[in-house]
């Protein structure tokens, strides 16, 4: 990543690459985007908000490199450092931070360029634009948590910024609401042809707005990739639990050819398939891995159907069932039994009364080969 | 006039509270800023040595005030031979004397003000293109006017109360330093009872009247947030 210093590739669109310490940890993080709709994902206390803040100017980092759009806002080997207020961003920190002796439109007309200030078409377009006709003269303090993220929105998208910062955009929302605002940051994001950095620490959000996933531990980047790529493919183990691959079954590879390796666990083949082809085969055979495994990715049979000649087959019976509003999370324990070791599958209610498993609790299952993702045991890349 | 106030003594004091008052907005509001926002090293030094007028009895706050701008200090002949400026037995001396004895009272209500406004609030005013006193003017301020108001009215009153710094580096001259307080004093010595009861209430219906006038118009003000 340090290389990308001198001559960056046409299509970065971002790079922030700072340090800083903070509190608890020191803070290293380096991010290149393709993508102009970046998430910084990761648990409370990674680093992932003051990284925001250093984007949007209000923190200095001691050294570093921010640059937005092919914008130079920071670099601190050649002493530039634009001050927050000349680097045009719409920053929209956690809780919105409106003003709360300002009215809906006061709030969003404060954003406006000094040479627009008059301009109140602009204003009527930002509060179409989010929907807001209706509480133009409404102070924040009469507000639904949506409404209020909508103003922080218009307001920061009033001053035409070159990129759009916001720092867990929907945490304070109602989680009936959240998919619903998450689908409307995203069109209005579009519609406004901004770039944006979201800092969340959902696992779903994480997945539905970002073009290019960032996840972040302890102030340092664990991986960055496309979102799929990040939840089906983590670099490590720690990425894999961020993410939800909550199966990691420990075992060993016993065969490895171009399209796949098998790995055994207690007893059992596993065979990965990634698709694409293997980079150089990193696990030699007898090497110890770590395979993980999605609770979606495992399908259920049928209680009169066979399996034979599938791959990846396991039977075992359900010890738990946890109910959701739409889904059933299964605790399955593998035959023979290792009780470490349970399984957690994931499916839609539908499908758990298709499968009637309300009448039997034994079961088989099977995961595709391309769904079987296999990680190296300790948090060290193979080489 | 009524019980032989003299009408002088309240031009005085009102000059003198004035002056006191517009002193304090222009030191005290930017000191009280900068100790709500700003942590250093010697903040508490600082802080202490603000409130420090209201603990010192008033008459060494005026010792050390005759000190400095007295005949007998560099400072005072500097004023009075440079700039031909006169401030011992002088109203204007009165009134900085009295800004100095008020200033801890809008400075550490103004600073508590200041403190409850969200700095996240402030910074993003700045990423949204405002300079720091833009900013202040904008947002800070508006926010904290309830606090800075009080901080004002309750200078404004300890001011136009102001005796023993007074009496010590203005004096007592009739029509020229004698402010209410004073005169009250000045008619007990002369055993002109009459004179010091109409002062004295006279007095406290221009503290009263004040604090009163502030506490509404800050409700007028907090009706519209």
């Amino acid at each position: 990543m340090a290389d990308t210093r001198h001559g960056e590739p046409s299509d970065v669109r971002l790079i922030i690459d700072v340090a800083r310490r903070l509190r608890n940890f020191d803070l290293r993080v380096t991010v290149v985007s393709p993508a102009d709709r970046v998430v910084l994902f990761g648990p409370s206390g990674s680093g992932k908000s003051a990284t925001l803040q250093m984007v949007a100017g209000v923190l200095r980092p001691e050294y570093g490199r921010i640059q937005v759009s092919g914008q130079l806002l920071l670099d601190t080997t050649s002493g530039k450092n634009l001050k927050a207020r000349d680097r045009n961003v719409g920053y929209v920190p956690q809780g919105y931070a409106l003003f709360p002796h300002l009215t809906v439109e006061q709030n969003i007309a404060f954003g406006l360029p000094r040479d627009q200030k008059r301009e109140r078409s602009r204003v009527d377009e930002l509060v179409h634009l989010v929907g807001l006709e209706g509480e133009r003269r409404t102070h924040p303090g009469r507000l639904s948590g949506g409404q209020r993220q909508r103003v922080a929105l218009a307001r920061a998208l009033a001053s035409n910024p070159r990129v759009l910062l916001l720092d867990e955009p929907f945490s304070a929302l109602d989680p009936v609401l959240r998919p619903r605002l998450r689908d409307e940051v995203r069109s209005i994001q579009q519609e406004a042809g901004v770039p944006m950095i979201v800092v969340t620490h959902d696992l779903s959000d994480a997945f539905q707005l970002a073009e290019w996933l960032v996840v972040l531990d302890r102030g340092s980047v664990l991986q960055q990739s496309r979102p799929d790529e990040v939840f089906n493919r983590p670099a490590t183990v720690d990425v894999a639990k961020l993410v939800g691959m909550t199966n990691l079954l420990p075992g060993r590879v016993i065969g490895s050819d171009p399209t796949g390796i098998d790995v055994e666990w207690h007893g059992h083949v596993l065979r990965s398939e990634p698709g694409e082809s293997i980079s150089s085969a990193p696990y030699p055979v007898g090497c110890p891995v770590i395979v993980g495994i999605r609770p979606t990715s495992l399908m259920f049979r049928l209680a009169q159907r066979s399996y034979e000649g599938r791959q990846n087959v396991l039977g075992g019976h359900i010890v738990r069932e946890v109910w959701s509003a739409e889904s059933c999370r299964l605790s399955i324990r593998v035959d023979p039994s290792h009780s470490e070791h349970d399984l957690e599958a994931e499916l839609p209610g539908y499908a758990y009364y298709r499968l009637e498993l309300d009448q039997r609790k034994d079961v088989e299952m099977s995961v595709r080969p391309s769904l079987v993702h296999v990680l190296p045991m300790s948090d060290s890349l193979p080489s | 006039m009524i019980g032989g106030i003299d009408p002088a003594d309240v031009r005085i004091t009102l000059q003198v509270a004035t002056l006191a008052t517009m002193l304090c907005i222009i030191f005290g509001v930017p000191t009280a800023w900068v100790l709500a926002r700003y942590r250093f090293p010697g903040h508490a030094f600082v802080e202490a040595l603000v409130t420090l007028p209201l603990i010192l009895p008033p008459t060494v706050v005026g010792y050390y005030l005759l000190r400095t701008f007295g005949q007998s200090s560099p400072i005072g002949r500097f004023l009075d031979e440079e700039l031909g400026v006169h401030l011992v037995f002088t109203w204007w001396g009165a009134a900085i004397a009295a800004s100095i004895l008020s200033a801890p009272l809008l400075i550490r209500t103004a600073q508590a003000a200041f403190e409850r406004v969200d700095p996240e609030l402030e910074r993003v005013a700045a990423t949204l293109g405002r300079t720091p006193v833009g900013v202040f003017f904008a947002v800070t301020l508006p926010l904290a006017v309830r606090g800075v108001a009080a901080g004002i009215a309750l200078a404004f009153a300890r001011a136009a109360g102001e005796f023993g710094a007074t009496i010590m580096i203005a004096g007592n001259i009739p029509g020229e330093t004698r402010t209410l307080p004073v005169s009250v004093y000045d008619a007990v010595q002369v055993g002109d009872i009459a004179r010091a009861n109409a002062t004295a209430l006279l007095l406290i219906s221009i503290t009263m009247g004040v604090l009163l006038f502030f506490t509404w118009a800050t409700l007028l003000v907090a009706r519209e947030q």
